[in-house]
C-alpha cells in the first residue's frame, strides 16, 4: 500500500518555519479526505491543516512542541487508492509545495512540468498549478510580484472557489505594497518572538521622530455620555473614544497622503485606500494589531462597529490573516492604562503611528486668560523622518486636533 | 425627429437622392408598388422610373446591373427583396463586385439593401441573417444597423462609400422601434462600434436584430445589480476592435449576442480576436449567444425556441458575472 | 455593300495585330513564362475585331476570354497586355490577377472574371448612365456557347430586355465549351434562338466572313444606337486553339481541325483582300510587322520589375483602407 508524504506547509509568505501545537489524530486512525489531523503555529497565524488525502495516519514524524522548517515530511497516510506520484510537484528552492486540498482528476492526465530551480522569467508561466487561475488574474498576480503559491492560497469568490478580479485586488489591497516585512503579531509564545523581532528592526529601520499636540474632548466627552446607552441599545455595540478618533484621523490621513504611505526604496508609495491598524492589547499578554480596511468608506457607526468586532476577534483568537495585513496608519489607545503620553514604535512599513492617551481633567486657560477645567487629551505621534518632516507632522495633528474639535456634538451620533 | 427604422431608411434614401442625381434606385417592385415592405412609397413619383427601377426576378442581374452602373459612376442601391436571395447574387457579390478594385483599380461604389431577419413568423426563406457569408470576403463592407438613428447614418455613409456596402437591415425592427433621429442627412462613419450603454461588470457585443433585447436584459441585469455595458458593433467589416478592446479590458468579462446561427456566425470571429488581443484581461471565457445551428422554423413557438431570447442573455450575464 | 477596303484592311490589320500577340504569348507560355491558364481567340479574330470596330470611345466593352482583339482595338496596348499576362508591377492588375482580366474605366474596358455570363449583367447596367446622365452609350459584350447555359446570360439578357438597353451581344459560337461539342450541350440548333424567349431581335452570322460580319454588326449597332433595344449576334467561328495551352484537344476529331485551319479568319480575310486588289507584300508587311512589334515587347516585359510583395494588402477596398 502506497504511503503519501504529509509536510510542513507554508502559510504566508515570508513564513519559512512552523510548530505543531497538536495532533488531532494519532498512528493508526482513519483520516478522511479534508479532515482536520493537526494545528500548527507559525509567527503568522495558528491554523489547522487538513489530510491531503484520504487513508491510515501511518507514521507521525514530527512531535508536539517541535518546530521544523516548512516543507519538511511531518506524517506519512498509507492510502489504498493508487494515486499518481503527483502529490508533491518538484519545485525549485524558493518555492513550495502546498499539501494537496484536492486531487483534480486533471492533474492524472496532464503532465508534471518540471522546474528548473531558478525563475528567470515571470513566475506564472507554464507552472503546473492546482487550481485555474485567468489570464487576467495571472496577470494582476505577476504586476504585483504575487507568486504562484500566494495565488494558490488566496481565497475565491468565484464560481468552484476560483479566484476573479476582486479576490486578488482584494489581497493585494490588504497585503504589502513592499516586499518588506510587515510587522504581524500573532498570540501564543511565538508571537513574542515575533514582536520582540519586529519592534526592533521598525527602530532600525525608521528614524523615529514624535510630535505631541493636546487637544481638548470635553464636548465629545459629554456628547458621549449623553448618547452612550441609547447608542448601544439601538446598536449593539459601543460608542467609544477610539472610532471617534479614528473617524477624524481617516479625514486627516487623506488631506496628507504621505502620512498614509510606504517607503520602497526610492519612492514614496502613497495608498488610495486608508487601512486603520487598532492596537489591540490582549489579556495574556501580547499585543495584536488589526486593520480595518477601507477606513475612508466608513462612517463613525461602521468604525464603531468595526473597532468592537476587531476587539472581539483578537480577544477570541478568531482573527484570520487578511485581519492583520495591509494596514497603512496604526492608532494605539495607551489611555486606557492611563497613560497620557507615550512613545510607540511604528509599525513596518508604515510611515507614522498615532498615539490616543488618557483624558485627564487638567486646568488650562480659555477664553484670553481665564482658566477653567477641560477633559485634555494629549496626541503623540512617532513618525518616520526619511519622509515625513517636524512641519508636515505638525500640520497633520494641528488638523486632526482641529477636526477632534470640530467634530458635531450636535445631535444623535 | 422621432420616426421608426423603417422611416430612418426612407428618409436616408429621400435624403441622398435629392442630394445626387447620380444616386438610383434598382430591385423587384420597388417602383408602382413602393417595395415589398412599401419603404420606397413616392420615389417613383419624385424621382422618376430612370433613378427607380423594377428589374425582373433576377438577383444576379441586379447586383451585376448595380456593379456595372457603379462602374461607369452611378450610385446605384439595389435592394434584394429578402436577404435570403442575395445567395442568387453572390456570384456577382464575391467574384465581382468584391474583387474589380484589387484587381483593376476600379472602385464600385454601390450598396445592396437586404431585409434580414426573423421573429415574425416568416419561415426558413424570409428570415436569414446572412451577413457572416460575406464578412469572410475581403472587399466587401458589412453594415447592421439596430437602431433607427444609425440605420438612417449608416446608409447615408454606405451610399457615399466608394466601396460596395452590404447593409442588412432588420424587418422586424422596421415599425417596431422608434427612435430619436437628430442628424438628418448626414452620414455615421462606417466601421465605428457605439457604446450604447456603459456598464461595468461585463460587456455584452451586439448588433442589428438583437440590439433591443441585449437592451431589455441589461436594464434587468442592472435591478440584480449587475451593470453590463453594451457595445453595437453596428459596422461588421471595417470592425472596430478598438472600442471593443477598451470594453473588454475595461469589464473583463464578454457575452456576445447575435441573431445569426451560432458556427460560423461573426460571433466566432470577435470572439477569437479577442481572445487573441484581450488575453490578459479575461476574468471568464468568453461566450456568444445565438439562434441554434437549424434552418429557421416556421412554427412561432418553434422560431422562438430558435431564436435567442432575453432569459437566454440574462442568464449567460449573471453566470458571466460570478464566474 | 458597305464594307469599304480600306475598312478591310484595317480590320486585318486588326486580327494581325491580335494573333502575333497571342502566337507570341504561346510560345512564352510554352517556354514556361506564365502561369495560371493561357487562352486565346485563334479563330475568333475577325467576328471580335469586326464587333470591336463599331464601338466609340465612350462605348462600354465587356469581354470575355477570348476577345483580346477588342481589348486591342479599345485602346489597351500590347504593353499593357503583356505586362498583365507576365504579372508585373506595371500591369493592369499589377500582378493580382491573371489572363487578361485586366480593365480600364478610361476607355471603358471592364475587366473580366473568370466566372463566366458574369459580364452580360455588368454591361447592362453600366448603360443606365444614357437615362440617368443623359448619355448616348452603346455596350458590346461576348460570350462563349457554353456560357449560354449560365444562369447570368439569361438574367442579363432578362435584364437587357426588360430595360431595353442598348447591347450588342455576341455568342461566339466555336464548337466546344471545353470539350463538350456544341451538339452535346443544348438541343437548339442556333444559340441565337435564345432571343426569342426575350423577345430581342437576333441573327447569326459566319464569322469567318468579314463581309457578312460587318453587315451583320452594322445591323445590330443601327439597332442599338437607335434605342430600339438589345441585339443578338451569333458569330459562328471555328476553335483554332484546346481550350487552353494545357488542353491535348483529344476529344477534337480530325475533320474539325482541318475544317478550322482552313477556314483561319486570317487566310480567309487575305483571300478576299487579294480578291479586292491589296498587294500581298503590303499584307505579309502586316504580318510582320506585328510579330516583330509582339517579340519586342516580349522581350522587354520579361526584363521589367514583378510587384513588390508590399503591395499584397493594397487595394482591398477603395479610399485606401486594409483591413
Amino acid at each position: 500500500m502506497p504511503r503519501e508524504d504529509m509536510i510542513m506547509p507554508q502559510l504566508g509568505e515570508s513564513v519559512a518555519e512552523g510548530t505543531i501545537l497538536k495532533w488531532l489524530k494519532k498512528v493508526g486512525d482513519n483520516v478522511a479526505y479534508d479532515e482536520m489531523i493537526l494545528e500548527i503555529s507559525t509567527d503568522k497565524i495558528d491554523s489547522e491543516i487538513p489530510a491531503p488525502i484520504a487513508g491510515v495516519l501511518a507514521e507521525i514524524l514530527v512531535e508536539e512542541g517541535d518546530t521544523v522548517p516548512v516543507r519538511t515530511v511531518i506524517a506519512r497516510i498509507e492510502t489504498d487508492i493508487s494515486q499518481p506520484s503527483s502529490v508533491s510537484i518538484p519545485v525549485g528552492e524558493d518555492q513550495c509545495v502546498l499539501p494537496e486540498s484536492k486531487v483534480d482528476t486533471l492533474l492524472n492526465d496532464v503532465a508534471i512540468s518540471e522546474n528548473k530551480g531558478e525563475h528567470t522569467g515571470p513566475p506564472l508561466q507554464s507552472k503546473r498549478t492546482q487550481r485555474f487561475f485567468s489570464p487576467l488574474v495571472k496577470r494582476i498576480a505577476k504586476e504585483n510580484n504575487i507568486s504562484l503559491e500566494e495565488l494558490e492560497n488566496i481565497s475565491g469568490s468565484g464560481v468552484g472557489g476560483r479566484i476573479n478580479r476582486q479576490d486578488i485586488e482584494k489581497y493585494i489591497a490588504s497585503s504589502s505594497a513592499s516586499s518588506g516585512e510587515v510587522t504581524k503579531v500573532v498570540p501564543m509564545d511565538s508571537m513574542r518572538k515575533t514582536i520582540a523581532k519586529h519592534m526592533v528592526a521598525s527602530k532600525k529601520i525608521s528614524p523615529h521622530v514624535m510630535s505631541v499636540h493636546e487637544v481638548d474632548m470635553s464636548a465629545i466627552v459629554a456628547w458621549r455620555e449623553q448618547w452612550k446607552d441609547h447608542f448601544y441599545k439601538k446598536h449593539g455595540f459601543k460608542l467609544t473614544y477610539t472610532p471617534i478618533v479614528l473617524h477624524c484621523v481617516v479625514q486627516a490621513l487623506k488631506e496628507f497622503p504621505w502620512i498614509n504611505a510606504s517607503i520602497q526604496g526610492d519612492n514614496v508609495i502613497e495608498h488610495r485606500n486608508i487601512h486603520l491598524s487598532m492596537a489591540v492589547a490582549l489579556k495574556d499578554g501580547g499585543l495584536i494589531v488589526p486593520v480595518i480596511k477601507n477606513a475612508q468608506h466608513k462612517n463613525l457607526i461602521n468604525l464603531c462597529q468595526s473597532v468592537q468586532e476587531l476587539s472581539e476577534k483578537s480577544r477570541n483568537k478568531k482573527l484570520v490573516m487578511s485581519d492583520l495585513e495591509g494596514g497603512t496608519f496604526t492608532v494605539t489607545n495607551a489611555g486606557v492604562f492611563g497613560t497620557i503620553m507615550g512613545y510607540p514604535i511604528i509599525n513596518q512599513p508604515q510611515v507614522a503611528i498615532l498615539a490616543m492617551n488618557a483624558i485627564v481633567k487638567r486646568p488650562v486657560v480659555v477664553d484670553g486668560d481665564a482658566i477653567a477645567i477641560r477633559s485634555m487629551m494629549y496626541f503623540n505621534m512617532s513618525y518616520d523622518h526619511r519622509i515625513v518632516d517636524g512641519m508636515m507632522a505638525g500640520r497633520f495633528l494641528q488638523r486632526l486636533c482641529q477636526l477632534i474639535a470640530e467634530f458635531d456634538v450636535s445631535g444623535e451620533p | 425627429m422621432t420616426m421608426t427604422y423603417l422611416n430612418a431608411i426612407r428618409e436616408a434614401l429621400f435624403a441622398e437622392m435629392r442630394r445626387d442625381k447620380e444616386v438610383f434606385l434598382l430591385g423587384q417592385d420597388i417602383a408602382a408598388y413602393g417595395g415589398a415592405f412599401k419603404l420606397t412609397k413616392g420615389f417613383l413619383e419624385e424621382f422618376g422610373k430612370e433613378r427607380v427601377i423594377d428589374t425582373p426576378i433576377a438577383e444576379s442581374a441586379i447586383v451585376g446591373a448595380a456593379i456595372g452602373a457603379a462602374l461607369m459612376g452611378l450610385k446605384p442601391v439595389a435592394e434584394m427583396q429578402f436577404s435570403d436571395f442575395i445567395v442568387g447574387g453572390f456570384n456577382q457579390i464575391v467574384n465581382m463586385a468584391a474583387k474589380c478594385h484589387y484587381r483593376w483599380g476600379a472602385a464600385v461604389p454601390m450598396v445592396i439593401r437586404c431585409p434580414s431577419g426573423g421573429g415574425m413568423g416568416a419561415g426558413p426563406f424570409h428570415s436569414q441573417n446572412p451577413e457572416a457569408w460575406f464578412t469572410r470576403v475581403p472587399g466587401l463592407k458589412v453594415v447592421c444597423p439596430g437602431i433607427p438613428s444609425d440605420a438612417h447614418g449608416l446608409l447615408i455613409a454606405a451610399i457615399r462609400d466608394p466601396n460596395p456596402v452590404l447593409y442588412f437591415e432588420h424587418k422586424f425592427l422596421y415599425r417596431h422601434i422608434k427612435e430619436e433621429v437628430l442628424a438628418i442627412g448626414e452620414p455615421i462613419e462606417l466601421g465605428k462600434a457605439r457604446v450604447d450603454r456603459v456598464g461595468s461588470d461585463l460587456t455584452i457585443i451586439t448588433y442589428g436584430g438583437t440590439l433591443r433585447l441585449v437592451r431589455e436584459a441589461a436594464e434587468r441585469l442592472q435591478e440584480n445589480e449587475i451593470s453590463a455595458e453594451i457595445i453595437d458593433l453596428r459596422t461588421l467589416i471595417p470592425l472596430d476592435m478598438d472600442t471593443v478592446s477598451i470594453s473588454v479590458r475595461k469589464t473583463n468579462r464578454v457575452l456576445i449576442v447575435h441573431e445569426d446561427t451560432l458556427t460560423g456566425g461573426f460571433g466566432g470571429e470577435l470572439s477569437a480576436r479577442i481572445a487573441e488581443y484581450d488575453f490578459e484581461y479575461l476574468d471568464a471565457p468568453v461566450k456568444r449567444i445565438a439562434s441554434l445551428d437549424t434552418p429557421i422554423p416556421f412554427a412561432r413557438n418553434l422560431e422562438q425556441a430558435f431564436m435567442p431570447d432575453t432569459d437566454q442573455i440574462c442568464v449567460a450575464a449573471q453566470e458571466l458575472a460570478v464566474y | 455593300m458597305s464594307l469599304r477596303v480600306d475598312k478591310a484592311l484595317e480590320l486585318y490589320d486588326s486580327m494581325s495585330r491580335v494573333r502575333a500577340f497571342e502566337d507570341r504569348l504561346v510560345i512564352t507560355g510554352q517556354q514556361g513564362k506564365i502561369s495560371g491558364g493561357i487562352f486565346t481567340g485563334k479563330g475568333h479574330e475577325l467576328l471580335t475585331s469586326v464587333a470591336a470596330s463599331f464601338l466609340n470611345k465612350e462605348d462600354i466593352l465587356g469581354p470575355t476570354h477570348r476577345n483580346m482583339a477588342a481589348h486591342f482595338s479599345k485602346g489597351i496596348s500590347y504593353l499593357d497586355m503583356t505586362r498583365q499576362w507576365l504579372a508585373r508591377a506595371t500591369g493592369g492588375t499589377r500582378g493580382k490577377d491573371n489572363a487578361a482580366h485586366l480593365g480600364s474605366q478610361e476607355i471603358n474596358v471592364f475587366g473580366i472574371i473568370s466566372p463566366l455570363a458574369t459580364m452580360l449583367p455588368l454591361v447592362a447596367g453600366a448603360v443606365l448612365v444614357n437615362s440617368i446622365r443623359n448619355e448616348k452609350r452603346v455596350a458590346l459584350t461576348f460570350i462563349g456557347d457554353g456560357a449560354t447555359s449560365c444562369a447570368d446570360f439569361h438574367e442579363g439578357l432578362a435584364m437587357m430586355a426588360s430595360q431595353s438597353l442598348p447591347v450588342v451581344v455576341v455568342i461566339e459560337n466555336n464548337g466546344f465549351a471545353y470539350s463538350t461539342a456544341v451538339s452535346e450541350q443544348s438541343r437548339r440548333k442556333n444559340f441565337a434562338d435564345h432571343s426569342k424567349a426575350f423577345g430581342i431581335p437576333s441573327e447569326v452570322v459566319d464569322g469567318t466572313d468579314i463581309v457578312l460580319c460587318y453587315e451583320a454588326f452594322e445591323r445590330a449597332f443601327d439597332h442599338v444606337r437607335q434605342n430600339k433595344g438589345p441585339y443578338l449576334v451569333e458569330g459562328k467561328v471555328w476553335r483554332m486553339s484546346g481550350h487552353s495551352l494545357a488542353d491535348n484537344c483529344s476529344y477534337v476529331p480530325e475533320e474539325f481541325k482541318n475544317e478550322a485551319e482552313k477556314n483561319d479568319p486570317l487566310l480567309l480575310t487575305k483571300r478576299y483582300l487579294l480578291s479586292q486588289g491589296v498587294s500581298e507584300n503590303k499584307l505579309r508587311e502586316i504580318k510582320k510587322a506585328w510579330k516583330k512589334k509582339a517579340k519586342e515587347v516580349f522581350e522587354q516585359v520579361l526584363e521589367e520589375a514583378i510587384p513588390d510583395p508590399a503591395s499584397v494588402t493594397e487595394g482591398v477596398f477603395a479610399g485606401g483602407m486594409t483591413l
